[in-house]
């Protein structure tokens, strides 16, 4: 964040700063480019001025001398007194020179030309005669101011020419004509004067110290160069042509045509790492230049660009110094700045680091501030406590749903506990093949199926509760407990269920309903007595597959006092019944199509064709044809399959007597004599002639005393039969239905005081024999007792 | 069947012999009635001579025990075979009587 927030910063200020001084350094150089070229003007026009003077002054002082001449000329001695004056007059003349006509002092020939000079050593002034062949100055004929002065008849400068004598300096001459009162010329007055003084004055009036200055006369002749083998020597037309240079050739032309003006050369670099100073004198130089008219002149000076942009280019890399360290200084003091203050912010994410990893006792660091990181960390610590509350919340609501998920897994297997699950159920009865199944589409599910045997009959039980879930599993819970507790001591199957209903339907407020079939089969004579209250009626698959013809009873919960019908039926020996719940009917595939009764049928058929018919074969087809049919599609409802078969086998009958009673105790001995008659010829010990003794007394003892009202004489058969399996007695009457298996159990760890006299009799027969079994057939109560012979 | 009380050593000991079934039981019953006035005195029920009992028996022993036990008498029962012992193991009057072989 600071380091961000800097860069960004530094970007803004350093582009601002560029385009600033930029801009800044722009303006000082035109203003400082206008300044120098006023300057170097102002410069120029001084010298200009200077040098017109000292021309002047040189010019007045010969007219001068020339006017009053003819005092001093008529004498070849006095001559020298005027020349003598002038040179000492006027500094700046050289030498002064008398240029007589032909033949004016007869003595002195045909050339004298007096001459006064200062001696350039000495500085003093020296005398001398100069004309003539002897001196080779014969300035009548040659090429001289004698000539140019009388042609002109007025003053006239000749053209700069360098000096004879030692010092070769460059020279210029003015001379004067002298005119006799008739206007003839007699004699010229010259004076010399050497132009050290000119490049003096220039080099004075140049504007820097590796300016370069130039005087050009009029016959392009330099009068002053830096080189100073140029002068007097170089043709500076031609020179400026030789340089290839044609700015430099215009700028010559103007210069000779007597212009005034300033332009910019390019020198080319001759070097690369040349000194500074001599750097100077390349690159763009600003050339001033002016006339200086009385002697046709042209000087100039030039200013070297980069000298003039030598501040502001120092000045724009100090600024550009002084810019730098601004931007690293304000970005430190920035950064420093924004750390200071992000610091918190730094603690405070520390915190919520240590939060997120679940430590929501973490403490937020102390920030005593009202701004925006006070204000944060403030709902930091707002959020921090929602947060613990939250965690709490759910935990305790997570903890909660636990529970109640493991109850309710708890609850799954006290349900499935309650339902049988050891196949085969009766390993060691040879009449029976029971197997059975349960799919619930929840945890818990509203199926309920049961079986068990009591006294030789199996007690079967399907039902489904309305509903899904714990509710409908609540109620299959109580149906099963109910079955169970009634059916403990009644074995007509209209009247458990009418039983069931009554209990279930009286105070029924959730308005839960069952459908329900009960099923009593005789195991000994394989009658088959039902009760069906709403439910999917059995199928029945024996030599063919039909369904169990039903009374279309109401389910149970619905209406108390309905009157539920018994139905009856005998099954043969390899006969399978197969109940079923309508989560197998009404199994669903994803096209919403039902599994249906035609198709159990078809799968009964089938597997009865195969001859596959026993319980586990045919539930686990049927299972595997609705797995089939369903395919992906969710299980809707429970589904729970029941198949018994009866297999009961008819043995052959080995001993088989009978004693018929009349309805009185005192006949009990005769009973004993009957017993004991029949155990000794199966070879029973005493102590088993004793049980089967005491079991028969007591059955019998009961119907007499129960089977016929106080006073109705009557009589009681007893029938024994013996196979090589088990003895059996059958006790039969035609008293009042009275069914002895009906009666509660007795507790036999009661005390004295707290047992009952009597009720021992019927729990001594079931301790003592195998089985019990009451029949009520064809108006006869039948009570058949079975002792298996080891 | 046929039972005999004597009273031996401050005692009422009631001697059983033959077969206490469900016809004998009425006889028996009335000829255990002296036993009503055990008057705190310990009770003994001989068994060693009877060879059956049924439920019937069994109930007529019961009422012994009733009606002696609020007297603070106890009931002994002594001589019992195999087969009796296994019909008083199987009903849980083993419990409730002093056994005494």
């Amino acid at each position: 964040m600071a380091s961000r927030t800097c860069f960004v910063v530094l970007m803004v200020l350093a582009i601002v700063f560029i385009v600033f001084s930029t801009w800044q350094i722009h303006h000082i150089r035109k203003v400082l480019v206008r300044e120098s070229h006023q300057q170097a003007s102002r410069s120029m026009e001084t010298a200009v001025n200077i040098i017109s003077d000292r021309i002047s002054d040189v010019e007045i002082a010969v007219e001068t001398a020339a006017s009053f001449a003819d005092v001093f000329t008529k004498d070849d001695e006095a001559c020298y007194q005027l020349l003598d004056r002038l040179i000492r007059h006027n500094e700046d003349i050289a030498a002064a020179t008398l240029l007589y006509c032909e033949n004016y002092f007869p003595k002195h020939g045909r050339y004298f030309a007096p001459t006064v000079f200062r001696n350039p050593v000495k500085g003093s002034l020296e005398y001398d005669e100069i004309g003539g062949p002897e001196n080779d100055f014969c300035y009548l004929e040659t090429d001289s101011n004698w000539i140019y002065t009388n042609k002109l008849q007025r003053g006239y400068w000749c053209l700069p020419y360098l000096d004879s004598m030692s010092t070769k300096r460059p020279m210029v001459t003015y001379s004067v004509p002298l005119k006799e009162p008739k206007g003839k010329i007699y004699a010229v007055l010259c004076a010399d004067i050497a132009l050290d003084w000119v490049k003096q004055i220039m080099d004075n009036a140049k504007p820097h110290s590796s300016s370069r200055v130039c005087v050009v006369s009029r016959d392009q002749q330099f009068i002053c160069h830096p080189d100073s083998t140029c002068i007097l020597n170089v043709n500076a037309l031609e020179y400026s042509r030789q340089r290839g240079d044609t700015n430099l050739e215009g700028m010559m032309r103007r210069m000779l045509s007597w212009e005034k003006g300033s332009d910019t050369m390019y020198v080319p670099f001759k070097k690369a790492n040349e000194p500074d100073s001599v750097k100077e004198n390349y690159g763009n130089q600003i050339i001033y230049y002016a006339p200086i008219e009385n002697v046709q002149w042209s000087v100039s000076f030039s200013i070297p660009e980069r000298k003039i942009l030598e501040i502001p280019d120092r000045m724009r890399s100090n600024m550009i110094w002084l810019c730098f360290l601004m931007l690293m200084l304000l970005v430190a003091v920035l950064w420093f700045a924004i750390h200071h203050e992000l610091k918190p912010l730094q603690q405070l994410a520390e915190s919520t680091r240590a939060m997120a990893h679940g430590n929501f006792n973490e403490p937020l660091p102390m920030i005593n501030r009202t701004d925006e990181i006070g204000n944060l960390r403030n709902s930091f610590a707002e959020m921090q406590t929602s947060l613990e509350d939250y965690i709490k919340q759910l935990q305790m609501t997570t903890a909660q749903k636990a529970s109640i998920e493991s109850e309710l897994n708890i609850a799954s297997k006290i349900q499935a506990s309650m339902l049988p699950k050891t196949y085969p159920p009766y390993p060691e009865r040879n009449d029976l093949d029971i197997f059975g199944i349960q799919t619930p589409a929840k945890a818990v599910g509203g199926d309920l199926y049961d079986f068990y045997i009591r006294d030789e009959k199996l007690f079967i039980c399907i039902g489904d509760v309305s509903g899904k879930g714990i509710p409908a599993s609540l109620v299959m819970v109580v149906m099963r407990t109910l079955f169970r507790l009634l059916s403990g001591h009644e074995a007509a199957p209209d009247r458990i269920i009418s039983q069931i209903n009554e209990s279930f339907a009286l105070g029924n407020e959730s308005n839960m309903f069952a459908t329900m079939f009960i099923g009593v089969l005789d195991l000994p004579t394989g009658r088959f007595r039902y009760c069906n209250a709403g439910h999917d009626a059995p199928l029945i698959v024996s030599s063919s597959v039909e369904h169990l013809p039903c009374e279309s009873n109401i389910p149970v919960g619905i209406l108390t006092d309905w009157k539920y019908v018994l139905q009856e039926v005998m099954i043969q020996p390899g006969t399978t019944v197969l109940l079923y719940t309508d989560g197998l009917t009404e199994a669903e595939n994803i096209n919403h199509e039902l599994f249906t009764e035609r198709r159990i049928s078809d799968v009964a058929r089938q597997a009865l064709a195969e001859n596959a018919t026993d319980p586990s074969s045919l539930i686990s087809r049927l299972t595997e044809a609705m797995q089939a049919f369903v395919g992906n599609a969710e299980q809707s409802d429970d589904v729970t399959l029941l198949a018994i078969e009866y297999t009961k086998q008819q043995h052959d009958v080995r001993l088989c007597r009978d004693i018929t009673l009349p309805n009185d105790v005192q006949t009990v001995p005769q009973l004993a004599d009957f017993v004991e008659s029949i155990c000794e010829e199966l070879g029973f010990d005493p102590s088993t002639t004793m049980q089967m003794n005491l079991a028969l007394e007591e059955a019998v003892v009961n119907v007499m005393s129960y089977a016929y009202p106080s006073g109705v004489k009557g009589t009681v058969n007893i029938e024994a039969q013996a196979n090589d399996e088990r003895l059996k007695f059958t006790i039969t009457d035609d008293g009042v239905p009275f069914d002895p298996t009906a009666k509660e159990a007795v507790d036999v760890s009661l005390s004295a005081e707290e047992r009952p006299i009597g009720g021992l009799g019927i729990f001594l027969v079931r301790e003592l024999m195998d089985s019990i079994n009451y029949e009520r057939v064809n108006g006869q109560n039948v009570l058949t007792l079975r002792k298996k012979l080891k | 069947m046929k039972t005999t009380i004597v009273e031996k050593e401050g005692n009422l000991v009631a001697i059983f012999e033959g077969r206490l079934d469900t016809a004998a039981a009425p006889q028996c019953e009335q000829d255990l009635k002296p036993l009503a006035d055990c008057e705190g005195r310990d009770i003994v029920l001989d068994c060693t001579a009877m060879d059956y009992i049924s439920s019937s028996g069994l109930r007529l022993f019961l009422s012994v025990l009733k009606t002696a036990k609020p007297k603070g008498s106890h009931v002994f029962v002594t001589g019992m075979n195999a087969d009796l012992r296994s019909v008083f193991t199987m009903t849980g009057f083993i419990n409730l009587f002093d056994m005494k072989s």
